[in-house]
């Protein structure tokens, strides 16, 4: 059976509003990579340049969006929530984190 | 010539015996009045497990039937020497009349003794001013005068509050607290010694996993409510409905409704 954290207690889940900031920094870093691959103008890169997009817009974007909006919740539960539900979103924020703040290009060369 | 004092002795004796038998077959009357309102809280507690390990029964629980058959069958037990008592009872009482010097009563009241003592013993701890601080004596088929109380006051109030059904975990909620507290109640009343104590330790533990359980359904309800004011305040938000899609699907396959086919045929 799923715990359930009480409502006395502090939250388990409690993110500070510094989490939230420091993965909005590491997506405003990947997406300015976007625009820095974007206006590379020189024709032997182009193609490199439009898999990198391509890959920071599939695999890296989504994750950072998902995690900040998991961060959110966290902060705004007024409620407990199910342990599951905490664990996962806290998952989530951390693959979030782990993503290198300003070094998609090094990311890229996986 | 006659001897009157050893007359007076035998009236005295006879005097007493009598008084004895009537205040011991007023306890018996009570105590059977008791085990008929306990057995009637049983079956509610009953009813009341059984919805709950109808939703449960995905889930590896701890058994509920041996617990309750335990239960039952020390009630059943208890109440089967209670029985005898009364017969053996009606039957010294008849003696007493007819062959007052047979040996039949005589076999009887060595039957009685220690019943005559415990009746007498639990008359003078009740009219004692902190009646809680003396032990009662452990008599089969009699419950200790603080159970008695407690089923005939706590207890019948109870078994009017587990009238009619509920179909809502909320509702359950608070059937099960009530079972807690009057099983809790009850066991408390008795000493560690007595027939009852284990089956209802027992039965208190397998109430306490299921009303872990329906709270467990409570909160999961509330979490999906709080989920979606949360969901409402962040829409919008690029990846929010990828995240509460999937924690939403997540929750509610926590969640389990409330049994309805038992109800039905409940009512």
């Amino acid at each position: 059976m799923d715990a359930l954290a009480s409502e006395n207690e502090p939250r388990p889940g409690h993110i500070t509003p510094e989490k939230v900031e420091r993965l909005e920094t590491i997506l405003d870093g990947h997406v300015r990579m976007i625009h820095y691959l974007q206006n590379i103008q020189d024709a032997q890169f182009v193609p490199y340049c439009n898999l990198f997009i391509e890959r920071i817009e599939k695999e890296i974007l989504p994750m950072l969006e998902e995690a900040i909006v998991a961060a959110k919740i966290l902060m705004a539960m007024d409620q407990p929530l199910p342990q599951i539900i905490i664990e996962n979103l806290h998952k989530r924020i951390q693959e979030g984190i782990d993503l290198p703040p300003y070094d998609g290009g090094g990311l890229l060369d996986l | 010539m006659t001897s009157p004092p050893t007359m007076e002795v035998a009236c005295l004796t006879f005097e007493a015996l009598n008084e004895a038998c009537e205040l011991l077959n007023e306890t018996l009357g009570r105590v059977e009045h008791q085990f008929i309102h306990l057995n009637r809280l049983v079956e509610r507690l009953e009813t009341d497990l059984m919805i709950v390990d109808q939703a449960i029964e995905k889930h590896p629980e701890a058994v509920l039937s041996p617990t309750l058959e335990l239960l039952r069958g020390v009630i059943q037990q208890q109440t089967g020497v209670l029985l005898e008592h009364k017969a053996r009872l009606k039957q010294l009482m008849v003696e007493l009349k007819v062959r007052p010097e047979g040996a039949l009563v005589d076999a009887l009241m060595l039957y009685f003794s220690r019943l005559f003592a415990a009746t007498k013993d639990t008359a003078w701890i009740e009219q004692q001013e902190e009646p809680e601080n003396y032990t009662e004596r452990l008599v089969e088929g009699l419950l200790p005068s603080q159970s008695t109380r407690f089923l005939s006051g706590e207890g019948q109030l109870m078994l009017g509050k587990f009238t009619g059904y509920t179909s809502s975990w909320l509702g359950m909620k608070a059937r099960l607290e009530g079972h807690q507290y009057w099983v809790s109640e009850l066991f408390s009343t008795l000493p560690s010694g007595h027939a009852l104590a284990q089956p209802l330790l027992l039965m208190l533990q397998a109430t306490e996993r299921r009303s872990r359980f329906v709270k467990d359904q409570i909160l999961y309800q509330r979490a999906l409510v709080e989920l979606e004011r949360i969901g409402c305040s962040l829409s919008g938000i690029r990846g929010a409905e990828r995240v509460f899609s999937l924690e939403k699907l997540r929750l509610e396959a926590l969640m389990i409704s409330f049994p309805e086919s038992i109800m039905e045929g409940c009512e």
